[in-house]
């Protein structure tokens, strides 16, 4: 019963102007991003390539000195991932270039071709035209699966018969869900046919895995909305007091929800502004100048020049001011950022009450695109300068005319061989390379939402459920 | 007999469970939005006195006319909780150098002088204008799509035109109830929202800003009934209400979120804007230009070399407290010549990062070329000028900016004959030589380790207590920064291409409407 109930859905639903509305705008909203993102990733590669090739070059030139090595600053940036075709994360906004050497670091910057001045638009990304359009025709087909079938008079006909409610309704679950699944799947096969036809996205075994699941979370998400459709046509007799409901709820849960984050992060934690940062930074640094001159990191600690037998000078003096500089910098950056993270996460995890905000996040993970990756990459990079360090500091034991001490002063390395000054092989320094997160992982990571997502989906099944069983079909 | 129509409607729309949810959901958002929204702008505003505290501290601290180097902060205003706009780019401070100083390698000055990121642009930007493009004009939809097709399939229509009520008064008579009954909905937001803004918020609140609400609030009304012209359109195009419902709110949808976006992600594409390393090469290309320029203008000059000591200063920067006297005049020789060169190559360089900036001004112009289709797109293009967060306020800030980091260089060029003056990179007089001389030599000459240390402890004791003594500049003479906002002339010539757009989509959807009501069977 429950297949004649689908059989008959889908016919209704094939045949309406609804569904060709539908279909025509989702399939071309999927081919034009399609087509934006096979450029723009081939720019972005080149990009990448670019400056990479460059760091590298520059990097080698570094190698006959192993203090150049270590002084070196590297400008390692993300590598663009082909699965911003899928969520792209407001990668465009986030930081995606780190900046260190093997002692100390910068903040982290955007480098790219963003236009700051466009940076509040969304790219057509599947997440984008999945939240936004197709949770808005899901709405459209089920505002009237139950109250219009009662204006017209064939609910109780249906009912009369030996069918039960809970057929009807998950006859009605299901043709919704294929007939949503049609343009979704035409429009998702379309947009990988152009990328792949432009052939410099390459997507590997994981890529592949990792979309197999978006897709997943895509018809999850749509379902929520399937059951939120059935369950509010099922609270009301007229399928235009209907509409009135789920459009309205939908610009709460899909526009507004979402748009509040930024309110409920600056609410949630304060962060210091940049100009504070700034100050603090500035105030710190000068704070240690003039404990500098007083000699609390040592006597003579102020005091530098080309000859390192001078008596006046004290290099251990000197390294421990500029550990502490360095260090002390190193841990404002680093809780500056924690904070931002927090700031962030703070607002997403208010805002999870709307499915929206809950599918987009869980496909960012998935993806490894968005905060997700920032933080990711983040702590690779934490990682690899914490190696760099080690081996320079391995490479400078060996060399007995080195003062070994560690600090990040291109002059005084220079002059008084605080670090080694032996060449190294340049094969041997090591090298960052980006690791993108295996799907396991991504999965582990995206455990809460996809959970979330799952819950609505009960909660709201269930509700229609409920629902429908108290429906006066009269 | 319109005015018989218009009041029939009017009261029946106002039974609706369309209309009751609808205006009490926008005046709900209101009431939650708006002190959230005030509330970000007093800490906004709480942040800007303190930048401008801190920078006037740091101003007072100024030793040498070289560290001048201050921070432009514009006031944020309240009208950015009606449209956000470019706010944060206005936001933006403005750090007013004479010559580019990114070129130092050292990864520690990067900390110093670099913005640090900010991830909160993940976030979408929610203000006032937000609610009325959506909700609003959602309502504004669901009123006027079964206008004419409603009544068409109820068989009230034919009972209604089978009077001597013509096509003409129908339409007329319903569009007046229509609009009636959104000026209700769009007033009650407005009052409630102002109510809030100026009683529980306590903020103040100019001539202007009023003036610039009012008009935020009547090009509200204009946009609103561009849409229900829309809906009335639809309406009157579809025998049947369920497919004027369907085909009205997909162009809803497309109007409202689609072309914006699509817009947005075309224009990127048709026009890309240069990448940060390209930009970047051409900077380090100009600054390795400049400092060639530099090494040939002082070839000429005699070296000589000397020691010397350097303070931490103002905004972050050094300067020269103890310094040989030979050394001192052949850096003064140096500056007279290099400070012009440096301030050339800045010049330059500003063109270059203004003509990046233009290009993506270019990019921006594009997509509001491909979205002003959208009648959102308009109406938040208009709420953007009348909110002083638009695209022209940042342009016009950019020019304040340029002209007064032109008044800043000519100010510090004054006061230092040119860069030729030791004020300029230096406080240290003959004197100041004489006692650092006096200080050191029984140092160098001491043979006791215990009597160097001594001396050491003095030198640092006289050192410390200088660098605490050292009079700042009186800079009571220099120029400030006084941000004056665009007036509102200024502001309605912006909106008035926008306007006339919205007014004639408006009257083109009622002709239309007028002509197919016309050949409508209403049967």
């Amino acid at each position: 019963m429950i297949r004649l109930i689908l059989k008959k859905e889908m016919l209704e639903n094939l045949t309406s102007l609804r569904f060709v509305m539908t279909f025509v705008l989702i399939v071309s909203l999927f081919a034009m991003g399609a087509f934006v993102f096979a450029s723009k990733h081939t720019q972005r590669l080149h990009d990448y390539w670019t400056n990479m090739n460059k760091n590298h070059a520059a990097f080698n030139e570094t190698a006959d000195k192993l203090y150049k090595i270590a002084l070196y600053n590297q400008h390692v940036c993300s590598k663009p991932n082909v699965l911003t075709l899928c969520a792209e994360g407001f990668e465009k906004c986030i930081p995606n270039t780190f900046s260190f050497n093997a002692l100390s670091k910068t903040y982290p910057t955007h480098r790219g071709r963003m236009n700051d001045l466009l940076s509040g638009f969304f790219d057509l990304d599947w997440s984008f035209v999945v939240s936004l359009f197709l949770s808005f025709a899901v709405l459209v087909f089920t505002y009237d699966s139950f109250s219009g079938e009662k204006q017209s008079g064939t609910l109780r006909l249906i009912l009369a018969g030996s069918i039960a409610r809970h057929s009807v309704l998950l006859g009605k679950y299901m043709g919704v869900m294929v007939t949503i699944g049609l343009p979704l799947l035409v429009g998702l096969l379309t947009s990988l046919i152009i990328v792949s036809a432009y052939g410099r996205a390459p997507i590997g075994i994981t890529g592949w895995s990792k979309m197999l699941v978006i897709i997943f979370l895509s018809f999850l998400y749509l379902s929520t909305f399937a059951c939120l459709g059935m369950f509010v046509s099922s609270r009301t007799s007229q399928p235009v007091n209907g509409i009135v409901i789920l459009l309205f709820m939908w610009i709460i849960l899909v526009i507004l929800i979402p748009g509040s984050g930024r309110i409920f992060a600056t609410l949630s934690a304060k962060v210091p502004t940049q100009a504070e940062m700034r100050r603090s930074v500035n105030d710190f640094t000068q704070e240690l100048a003039e404990g500098l001159i007083n000699d609390k990191y040592g006597r003579n600690a102020y005091f530098s020049g080309p000859n390192r037998d001078d008596p006046l000078f004290n290099p251990p003096a000197r390294a421990q001011y500029y550990t502490t500089r360095t260090n002390g910098v190193k841990k404002m950056i680093d809780e500056y950022i924690e904070k931002m993270i927090r700031q962030v996460v703070m607002g997403r995890l208010f805002t999870r009450i709307s499915p929206t905000a809950t599918y987009r996040s869980a496909c960012e993970t998935i993806a490894g695109t968005g905060l997700t990756r920032f933080c990711d990459l983040r702590r690779q990079v934490a990682d690899y300068q914490n190696n760099l360090k080690e081996f320079v500091h391995v490479k400078d034991a060996a060399d007995t005319d080195s003062l070994h001490l560690l600090i990040d002063e291109a002059s005084t390395a220079q002059w008084w061989k605080t670090i080694s000054h032996d060449p190294v092989d340049f094969q041997t320094v090591p090298q960052f390379k980006e690791r993108t997160p295996a799907l396991g992982e991504a999965l582990k990571e995206a455990i809460w939402d996809i959970g979330v997502l799952i819950l609505f989906n009960l909660l709201f099944f269930g509700a229609a459920h409920v629902s429908f069983l108290m429906y006066d079909v009269l | 007999m319109i005015w018989r129509i218009a009041k029939k409607e009017f009261l029946l729309n106002l039974m609706t469970f369309k209309f009751s949810i609808g205006t009490l959901l926008c005046v709900v958002l209101m009431a939650v939005f708006m002190p959230v929204l005030v509330s970000d702008y007093q800490q906004r505003l709480k942040d800007h006195h303190a930048n401008v505290a801190a920078n006037d501290e740091e101003l007072h601290k100024v030793k040498v006319y070289m560290n001048i180097t201050p921070t432009i902060y514009r006031p944020p205003t309240i009208l950015s909780i009606f449209s956000k706009g470019l706010e944060k780019r206005l936001g933006c401070p403005a750090k007013i150098e004479l010559y580019d100083v990114s070129q130092s390698g050292d990864i520690m000055d990067a900390v110093v002088t670099d913005e640090p990121p900010h991830l909160l642009s993940i976030f979408p930007l929610l203000d006032i204008s937000l609610i009325f493009k959506v909700a609003m004009s959602i309502l504004s939809l669901l009123l006027a799509y079964d206008v004419i097709s409603g009544e068409r399939e109820q068989g009230t229509l034919r009972l209604m035109l089978s009077n001597a009520t013509s096509r003409a008064q129908v339409l007329l008579g319903k569009m007046s109830a229509g609009l009636m009954t959104l000026v209700l909905s769009v007033t009650m937001s407005f009052l409630v929202g102002f109510l809030i803004l100026r009683f529980f918020s306590m903020v103040a609140l100019s001539r202007s800003d009023y003036i610039r609400i009012t008009l935020i609030y009547l090009v509200s009304l204009i946009f609103v009934s561009v849409i229900f012209n829309l809906g009335l359109l639809i309406s009157c195009l579809c025998r049947r209400s369920a497919v004027s419902l369907t085909l009205g709110i997909f162009i809803w949808l497309f109007l409202a979120v689609l072309l914006p976006n699509a817009s947005a992600c075309l224009a990127s594409h048709v026009k890309p804007v240069k990448a940060t390393h390209e930009f970047d090469e051409t900077i380090n290309e100009l600054n390795e230009e400049c400092n060639k320029d530099i090494e040939k203008s002082i070839k000429g000059i005699r070296q000589r070399g000397g020691n010397e000591s350097y303070a931490s200063g103002a905004f972050g920067r050094k300067y020269l407290i103890i310094c040989e006297g030979e050394l001192k005049g052949y850096k003064q020789e140096c500056y007279a010549m290099t400070e012009p060169i440096r301030i050339k190559y800045m010049k330059r360089i500003r063109e270059i990062r203004e003509g990046h900036f233009g290009t993506c001004i270019q990019q921006k112009k594009l997509a509001r070329l491909f979205s002003q289709w959208s009648p959102m797109t308009l109406y938040e293009n208009m709420v953007s000028v009348l909110s002083m967060t638009d695209l022209n306020n940042v342009q016009y800030l950019n020019a304040q900016v340029k002209l007064y980091t032109d008044e800043v260089i000519e100010y510090v060029r004054s006061k230092t004959n040119d860069f030729r003056s030791l004020v300029y990179f230096t406080t240290c007089t003959e004197q100041d030589w004489h006692e650092a001389v006096d200080h050191f030599l029984p140092y160098l000459e001491a043979e006791n380790e215990a009597v160097k240390d001594r001396y050491m402890d003095e030198i640092k004791q006289w050192y410390v207590q200088k660098i605490r003594n050292m009079p700042s500049l009186d800079l009571q003479d220099f120029p400030a920064f006084i941000y004056r906002p665009p007036g509102i002339a200024q502001s309605l010539k912006g909106i008035m291409m926008h306007l006339g757009l919205l007014i004639s989509m408006s009257v083109v959807f009622f002709g239309v409407a007028f002509v197919a009501l016309l050949k409508y069977d209403i049967r």
